[in-house]
């Protein structure tokens, strides 16, 4: 039974990959968006999704690698308002070079990610409980810092640049490299080191992951580092494209990283997920966006349609799952 | 792989390689391991027998980093090791293949055999980067031997038949050169000619010079496999002996002993009359039962007066029948007939409503609720029985649960104590006053004396056969042997979903014959191999 490879099998097995369905919906809705809008279809529109989705994406990576270990982070959209204001204080208050000031924001990310696992792991307190206090506790801390005011007067062509508000050559920006970059990095990590594994092994089943031998807390902390390094990342880059720091800045989209995750294919229950499929389903995200802003559909009912897909993409997932058995259990 | 010359065995005298000295291990209730010692020689199989409830698995789970001891001392080639986490334990060069199934479905067959133990790439290990055509290479004759298409490595374990997946587990335990490998009940599920296959593996660790610790139910294979076997009984050494003496006959009658004539004569006594006693009118009856696993048209029927003993080895379904009777599990044709009326069982909320009380195990997770009063737990399963005008009548609820302290000999403080305050034993009881506050005509007993001490368990024994005196009607689904004949007026022996034969209780039988003899032909059904 197993050895057979008919090639409905091996379709089967390709269509419940985590992520290919949102890939076909992605490549659905764009042809059918060609004709909609001759827009639609041009470099120039791609290159502003590109330069729009290049942010969610890594917060999506971010949130896929700690669902697979069974986590969950809502503090990423507060940890990338604090990277971005500790930069832009830096830089504006007390002079320090950009890069230092960069290197900084990205430090404070990844130790608030580090203190996310440290508060799970040590106290074991639940990864959804500290995730959620933690996103209060951190954009409280934003608020009482700057009262409120948002931070201004630190920026620079070199910033602009880097936050990707102006573009190179072909209309590319810088933090598409970088999210290419990290993304593709994570995604050889995934496929060829054996944290792919352990961090699947502790989302699935810690104490099997247990009895095997693999450092759950090590793997803990790993995976909300990388989550608070990327959300660091992303914080200071989006404090360059917006030239100033709102309290408020990237409120909600801790929702959106983890809307995007779910629809790549990652589970709740841990154990299950794809770092493609996440950048696919940031990607889509934002493709909606984009062919609300073209269509003409009044922009409010944009959460409206994100909400819609997410529940039809996780329904055709679900059945398709039924269908051909991936989510049968031999019960012992 | 290179068969090893046989002289190998022989060239260097086998010598101590773990020695277990007074190892203790304390659960709430119970003494699980009492006092244990003996000695694993290294090129040698080491059997390890016992009822269920004996003490094997903990004492493997504390070889293995899973329990701590409460006490006793474990030493390795003479040095004293404290095994304090499964990682330490392979340190020590310690690899088990455990009872329950230890993949993560959504990793590769090749992925699981290595978790935790991957060979890293020459260039980057440091980075964690694994050398997967090394480790590939390194069980593709594994596969070869047990017959497991090497190209399946890559595959998610989840897509694997049941068979597949215990031949990775397998492989997961052989595929490092362990001084020590620890199988537990390794074998069920297993055709013979699997069997075969994994007895030539064993037979070559022990030419290598590893020592294999078996756990083993099959105890017509020791004779011819264990080069020492060791009998515990109740938690307690009975003996260690040699494996060319380790006959069937003798190494049941270590294995039962004392236990089995306490239950036998209190069997005896209380069915003294129930031997004769006519059994009732049809209660229960079950047609035509299968479900998408692997039970496959159960059939049998219960009378008033009567216990329906479920038995078999671990997966044969017997938990799957009861726990699809009550409704919690899915049934995919086949009908339940109370008093000869079909009734639709599509939840437990049914089964109590239908006159079915459920008794379930794994008390901890599954039968307590754990921040309820003894009260409470008692009446949550028939609550419109203590309502007026949709509030809870405390007043009732409690004198009903001193009805049943008094009863049952529930021994509490008070009625309003949380129950978790309660010994396994007490607990045990306030679960089956529970059934009994529903007034059921059938109560379905799944492990009724799990984790509880032999004085309780002698107690709910009674407690069951009072039920069956008044009136009642139950079905005992229990893995320890005396206790399911020794309840039971009929058992039904089951083989991978399927009923394979049926035998009578102790006392109840007409021949009268010994609890060993009973026993023996309880495993000669349950434990045939091969027959599918």
């Amino acid at each position: 039974m197993e050895t057979s490879t008919a090639f409905t099998d091996r379709l089967g097995a390709v269509l419940n990959r985590p992520g290919v369905g949102i890939a076909v919906f992605l490549v659905l809705v764009s042809i059918a968006m060609s004709f909609v809008s001759p827009f639609f279809l041009t470099w120039l529109n791609w290159a502003n999704i590109l330069n729009q989705s290049a942010f969610l994406i890594l917060l999506a990576v971010g949130m896929t690698v700690v669902l697979i270990g069974g986590g969950i982070d809502l503090s990423v959209g507060a940890i990338a308002a604090l990277s971005g204001g500790v930069v832009a204080w830096l830089v504006s208050a007390i002079g320090f070079p950009l890069p230092l000031a960069l290197l900084c924001g990205i430090l404070a990310g990844t130790l608030l990610g580090l203190l996310n696992g440290l508060i799970i792991t040590r106290l074991g307190i639940p990864d959804f409980v500290t995730t959620l206090a933690t996103l209060a506790l951190i954009r409280g801390i934003l608020l009482v810092w700057t009262q409120g005011v948002p931070i201004i007067g630190y920026s620079s062509n070199g910033y602009m640049m880097l936050g990707g508000l102006r573009r190179l050559p072909y209309g590319l920006t810088v933090p598409e490299f970088i999210t290419a970059f990290l993304v593709i990095a994570g995604i050889l990590i995934m496929r060829f080191s054996r944290v792919s594994s352990h961090l699947r092994a502790v989302g699935e089943n810690p104490e099997i992951a247990r009895l095997s031998g693999v450092n759950i807390t090590r793997i803990k902390l790993a995976s909300y580092a990388l989550s608070g390094f990327l959300a660091g990342v992303v914080g200071v880059l989006l404090a360059g494209r917006l030239g100033t720091v709102q309290p408020n800045m990237a409120a909600g989209m801790e929702i959106q990283a983890l809307a995007a995750a779910i629809i790549g294919g990652a589970a709740l229950s841990g154990g299950r997920g794809s770092l493609v499929g996440a950048a696919i389903g940031a990607l889509t995200l934002v493709v909606i966006q984009n062919v609300i802003n073209l269509t003409g559909i009044p922009p409010v009912f944009e959460t409206f349609v994100i909400g819609s897909v997410i529940l039809v993409v996780i329904t055709f997932d679900r059945v398709s799952g039924i269908v051909s058995g991936r989510r049968a259990q031999v019960a012992g | 792989m290179k068969i090893e010359p046989v002289e190998a065995t022989h060239t260097a005298l086998p010598e101590s390689l773990l020695q277990i000295g007074g190892l203790l291990k304390r659960f709430p209730g119970t003494i699980a391991v009492n006092n244990v010692s003996f000695a694993i020689r290294s090129g040698t199989i080491h059997a390890l027998v016992g009822e269920n409830g004996a003490g094997k698995s903990t004492i493997i789970k504390m070889l293995s980093g899973v329990y701590r001891p409460d006490g006793g001392e474990i030493r390795i080639k003479g040095q004293p090791v404290d095994i304090t986490s499964p990682h330490v334990a392979q340190e020590c060069g310690i690899s088990t293949v455990y009872q329950e199934r230890t993949l993560i479905a959504n990793l590769s067959a090749l992925d699981n055999i290595f978790l935790g133990r991957e060979i890293l790439a020459r260039i980057g290990g440091t980075l964690g980067l694994t050398d997967r055509q090394a480790m590939r290479s390194a069980v593709v004759e594994l596969c070869r031997d047990f017959e497991f298409d090497p190209k399946l490595l890559s595959r998610p374990v989840e897509e694997l038949s049941a068979l597949s997946r215990q031949i990775v587990e397998i492989i997961k335990a052989l595929a490092f050169r362990s001084e020590l490998i620890i199988l537990d009940e390794p074998n069920g599920g297993l055709s013979i000619h699997e069997r075969q296959v994994l007895f030539a593996q064993m037979r070559r660790l022990r030419g290598r010079g590893t020592a294999v610790l078996w756990v083993t139910h099959q105890l017509e294979e020791l004779a011819g496999m264990a080069d020492e076997v060791t009998v515990l009984r109740d938690g307690k050494l009975v003996g260690t002996i040699d494996g060319a003496e380790a006959r069937t006959d003798r190494v049941v009658r270590m294995m039962v002993g004392r236990d089995v004539e306490t239950i036998e004569s209190f069997v005896t006594g209380a069915k003294g009359s129930a031997a004769i006693k006519e059994h009732g009118k049809v209660v229960l009856r079950v047609e035509g039962l299968s479900d998408d696993t692997d039970l496959r048209d159960l059939a049998f029927t219960l009378r008033r007066g009567e216990v329906l003993g479920i038995g078999g080895l671990q997966g044969a379904g017997c938990s799957r029948i009861v726990e699809t009777i009550i409704g919690a599990r899915r049934m995919t044709s086949g009908r339940v007939l109370l008093d000869e009326k079909p009734r639709r069982i599509r939840s437990t909320r049914h089964a109590f409503a239908a006159g079915i009380a459920y008794v379930p195990n794994e008390r901890k997770s599954r039968g307590i609720l754990p921040t309820f009063s003894i009260a409470q737990n008692i009446s949550v399963s028939s609550l419109p029985a203590f309502a007026r005008m949709g509030f809870i009548d405390r007043k009732k609820e409690a004198s009903t649960a001193r009805g049943f302290f008094d009863a049952l000999g529930i021994r509490a403080r008070s009625v309003g104590d949380q129950i978790v305050r309660l010994s396994g034993g007490n607990q045990q009881k306030a679960i089956i006053a529970r059934a009994l506050a529903a007034k059921p005509k059938v109560i379905i007993f799944n492990e009724p004396t799990e984790g509880v001490d032999v004085g309780a368990k002698i107690e709910i024994y009674r407690l069951i056969r009072d039920y069956i005196a008044s009136g009642g009607a139950a079905i005992v689904k229990s893995s320890e042997l005396v206790e399911l004949l020794g309840l039971s007026d009929r058992v039904l022996v089951m083989k991978t979903g399927r009923i394979v034969g049926e035998l009578p209780g102790l006392g109840a039988d007409q021949d009268h014959e010994s609890a060993t003899r009973l026993e023996e032909k309880f495993m000669s059904l349950a434990a045939a191999s091969g027959v599918n």
